[in-house]
């Protein structure tokens, strides 16, 4: 049998060549990349993930009118399909440029690669957020170049989900819980959420916010300018 | 359908590492951490579809060996391995772990015949 996985019989007198490389590493290679152009320009980037409906573009919303005073920021939409996310987001008046993938599940970092040169950053920009395709299993195994990955969730989406979809929350940087205004209606514990968000990621900053009535947004905008200014 | 693009990553570190090379590819041996939440049979759906394209690959088939979250608690001294996506010790509930395994995506080697 295979002395590897059970998987078959290894006949000796065939060859075997040792690998040893990363399946994933074109987009490895480009996430650096992109790290790398962005570090140059002195720009922290937010990759934020998230069930499609989750909230995340109200977050950016909310987010970015509260820190436009301090910072320059720009968008990255990612979408199967139209540019709804970035009319949103132009009504900001800040760059945004949108990524539709036409099916593709995630981002990759050869998308986030073309966006960032056509947003034509320069180093008076300071944040940019990407907003990556709605879905809680597919982004987790794609860097952008990210320095943070933030993965929202809101509270329809029930308590349970940082241990349903363990993988997206357990390399990320924050979660945020979004749609708290919502909780009374829902059979959502909180405290139930933030156990099982911690189990997967004791690391991970746990915000509990609404978007729509700003309830518990002043953390997550202290994470942020804590962020933007972190040593990069 | 994250396994798609996996597969696509297979057959390029495949191809670029026989280059020159005229035999075919018996095995594919991948370890896959259980923190990348691959599915297997997704997995061997694309592979299947793609190697198609390539001659070399006609009769290839994917060995999967899914490598479970490993790591050492510095707080109570336990090595654990764990068949499910937990970041704390599962003896003491820490989370002052070095990992160790888990989180690997890789193409460990090939049989070319």
């Amino acid at each position: 049998m295979c002395k590897e996985c059970g998987c078959g019989e290894i006949d000796y007198n065939e060859k075997e060549i040792p690998v040893g490389r990363e399946i994933l590493e074109e987009n490895s290679k480009n996430a650096v990349h992109n790290r790398e152009h962005l570090d140059n320009l002195g720009i922290v980037m937010l990759n934020i993930v998230g069930s499609p409906g989750a909230g995340k573009t109200a977050l950016l919303e909310k987010t970015i009118p509260e820190l436009a005073n301090e910072f320059k920021i720009a968008v990255i939409e990612g979408d199967l399909e139209t540019d709804r996310d970035k009319q949103r987001i132009d009504k900001l008046d800040i760059p945004c440029y949108q990524i539709c993938t036409h099916g593709a599940c995630h981002l990759d970092a050869k998308m986030v690669h073309h966006a960032l040169h056509e947003l034509e950053l320069d180093d008076s920009f300071d944040i940019v957020f990407v907003e990556n395709v709605g879905n809680l299993v597919c982004p987790a195994d794609f860097p952008l170049g990210e320095d943070f990955r933030v993965v929202v969730l809101s509270t329809p989406e029930g308590d349970d989900k940082p241990e349903k979809y363990p993988s997206i929350f357990y390399g990320s940087d924050a979660v945020v819980l979004s749609k708290l205004d919502l909780m009374n209606y829902l059979d959502f514990d909180l405290d139930e959420c933030k156990r099982r968000s911690y189990e997967v990621n004791p690391k991970a900053r746990f915000f509990a916010m609404s978007s729509k009535s700003g309830d518990g947004i002043e953390q997550w905008l202290e994470w942020i300018r804590w962020a933007a200014k972190s040593p990069k | 359908m994250h396994e798609y693009s996996i597969a696509k990553g297979i057959v390029k570190v495949v191809m670029s590492t026989i280059a020159g090379r005229e035999e075919k590819v018996k095995k594919i041996w991948i370890k896959s951490g259980i923190a990348k939440a691959i599915m297997p049979d997704a997995l061997f759906f694309s592979f299947d579809v793609l190697k198609k394209q390539h001659n070399q690959l006609a009769d290839t088939e994917l060995c999967l060996d899914i490598v479970p979250i490993s790591g050492h608690c510095n707080e109570c001294g336990q090595d654990f391995e764990i068949s499910k996506i937990i970041a704390i010790c599962p003896n003491c509930g820490s989370s002052d772990v070095e990992w160790t395994g888990g989180n690997e995506l890789f193409i460990e080697k090939i049989e070319i015949i």
